[in-house]
């Protein structure tokens, strides 16, 4: 009686120890997963806290065609120039109709903080309203002049 | 005494048995927990992974821009991971009604929609009331509500 209580204990227990070591890794893999997830989103929130643009004036000059807005980066961060967008009347102009210079700088991808860009689009007809979005959604709208 | 012995023999092999099944039926269960916890865990880093933004401007024209009864909207990837560009990925919400047939097209071309890209969703509303309209998005878990007035 005793060794037959002893064995049958003892492999339960054996079932119990591969239980804990199957599971532990998964939750532990999965924990971590998570949290290097929840740690991306803070520092995302973070950066988005300290990003910051500014419209400060849009002009279209209707013997040019064209309008040119003027934007300032007044963050604390770094914006990418190419992932800056430029809506016309809730409309993206084509590419190859706009130009982005930083500072004067047309080659440049950085937009850096204090700096102006000054996007350039050539357009057919006068529009009433510009928004510049830059990183992590953060942007600014302003009514167009027309000259 | 021989009588005995064989008695618990036979006691000890099933006491042997039943707990041999009970250590199998746990392990067996506890692999099926691990993998819904590693396939779940998955699931949720993926959800808060995932980010986007409508980017259109409210204080602009919305709604038939081009003249065909259409709702255009531009929403940005402020994620951390690219999402397939298709109708799949994202739910819309017109005023409380789901919107099927939205199309969905990445801004400068391709099939992914990248950290950073903005997407064009454009869906048909015929004869959308003129007043106050409210748009839902969900992308993965990631809700963003639109208002604008026709």
């Amino acid at each position: 009686m005793g060794i037959s209580v002893s064995a049958s204990a003892g492999v339960v227990f054996l079932g119990v120890f591969l239980a804990v070591g199957i599971v532990y890794p998964a939750a532990a893999n999965g924990f971590e997963q998570v949290s290097d997830a929840r740690h991306d989103a803070a520092d995302r929130a973070l950066a988005q806290a300290n990003t910051d643009v500014t419209v400060a004036n849009a002009t279209y000059n209707t013997t040019t065609g064209t309008l040119v807005v003027n934007a300032t980066n007044d963050g604390t961060t770094t914006a990418d120039v190419s992932d800056a967008t430029l809506l016309v009347d809730n409309e993206i102009p084509a590419s190859a109709d706009t130009t982005v210079a930083v500072e004067g700088d047309a080659g440049t991808d950085v937009w850096l903080p204090g700096e102006t860009a000054r996007f350039e689009v050539d357009l057919a007809s006068a529009p009433d309203r510009t928004q510049v979005v830059i990183d992590h959604g953060v942007r600014d709208a302003s009514e167009v002049e027309v000259n | 005494m021989a009588g005995g012995s064989a008695a618990e023999l036979i006691l000890f092999i099933a006491a042997i048995v039943i707990a041999a099944s009970v250590a199998g039926t746990l392990t067996s269960e506890v692999d099926r927990v691990s993998d819904a916890i590693s396939a779940k865990s998955l699931d949720v880093a993926g959800e808060i992974r995932a980010d986007a933004e409508i980017v259109s401007d409210a204080g602009a024209q919305v709604y038939n821009r081009s003249g065909d009864e259409n709702v255009t909207i531009h929403v940005r990837n402020t994620g951390a991971s690219d999402l397939p560009a298709e109708p799949g990925t994202v739910d819309v919400l017109l005023d409380g009604e789901y919107q099927t047939g939205v199309n969905v097209s990445v801004v400068g071309g391709g099939d992914t929609w990248h950290r950073g890209d903005v997407v064009r969703l454009e869906f048909s509303v015929p004869d959308l009331p003129a007043g106050d309209h409210r748009l839902k998005l969900v992308v993965s878990g990631d809700e963003e509500v639109f208002r604008f007035r026709t």
